[in-house]
């Protein structure tokens, strides 16, 4: 009864879903909110910063010196996940 | 080289190796953020709820059981949460929604052909969309996800019967918000490669 429908349906939520794609930034997101101790953050930040400076993507370049800028304040003021998360976000 | 398992990965996790909780990331993300995304139709939740079902794997990894897959546990905590945020922020704005569809609906005439497009796949989507959260939840992992109702009762832990009958009702409403309801013998549902 239901068959057409259940391909049609299933078909076209597939295809929508497979042209869905996270941002690029939540994997960095995850590890910072993650990972407590502030030397590993650091080292975290600092390859993450590596990555969108090496990259050829000029999107990422576009956003690196927010990045920077943000950095910094939102690591001394201890709110850093949110703050970051956030700020990244918007940027996008 | 053979990919190491998921629960050899989360073995790795328990005891703090973060790359393990990145290559499950990498392996699962678009599972997460796809179902999220299909539950909430929203991309920012979709994107927080693709990091807190990680964050939750990475919070709570001494509690998976590493003798059953880890898969269900990623679409029980996705679905979960993905139900909780629906719950959270449509309160009070699902029966203005329901209002606007339903004052829209009066105009819109059935199609008398459907061909599969771009456009059909966001339609579609959008019809998930504005099904009750609880259907929602159950036709996203049947249709998406492609998963059994033994299996969606299991990851929701609710009876068989209850995922049949939101299943059943939510294909109903398809039906209906696709304008499917009329489909007589000259009309059919045509493939794009057809």
């Amino acid at each position: 009864m239901y068959d057409e429908i259940d391909q049609y349906v299933g078909r076209s939520l597939k295809n929508w879903a497979a042209r869905q794609v996270p941002s690029k930034v939540s994997w960095q997101r995850l590890l910072y909110a993650a990972v407590k101790p502030v030397e590993k953050r650091r080292s975290i930040f600092a390859r993450f910063l590596l990555e969108i400076l090496t990259s050829r993507d000029p999107f990422e370049r576009i956003i690196y010196p927010q990045c920077e800028w943000e950095f910094e304040p939102a690591f001394s003021s201890m709110i850093g996940p949110i703050h970051f998360a956030a700020r990244l976000h918007l940027i996008q | 080289m053979s990919e190491v398992g998921d629960s050899e990965l989360i073995q790795q996790l328990k005891v703090g190796d973060l790359n393990s909780l990145g290559i499950l990331y990498d392996r699962h993300r678009n599972l997460v953020y796809r179902t999220a995304l299909a539950i909430t139709n929203d991309q920012e939740a979709a994107n927080d709820l693709l990091q807190d079902v990680f964050l939750r794997l990475f919070r709570f990894v001494d509690h998976i059981d590493l003798n059953r897959p880890l898969q269900p546990w990623i679409y029980r905590m996705t679905a979960n949460l993905s139900y909780t945020w629906v719950k959270r922020n449509h309160r009070w704005l699902q029966p203005l929604e329901d209002m606007a569809d339903w004052l829209a609906g009066s105009t819109r005439n059935p199609p008398y052909e459907i061909v599969e497009s771009l456009d059909d796949w966001d339609r579609v989507q959008q019809a998930v969309a504005k099904l009750p959260i609880s259907q929602r939840v159950v036709v996203v992992l049947y249709y998406l996800n492609d998963l059994s109702l033994q299996e969606i009762a299991e990851i929701l832990e609710v009876p068989m019967g209850t995922v049949k009958s939101r299943l059943h009702y939510g294909r109903k409403l398809l039906k209906r918000s696709l304008g499917l309801g009329v489909i007589s013998d000259g009309e059919k549902i045509l493939d794009t490669s057809s």
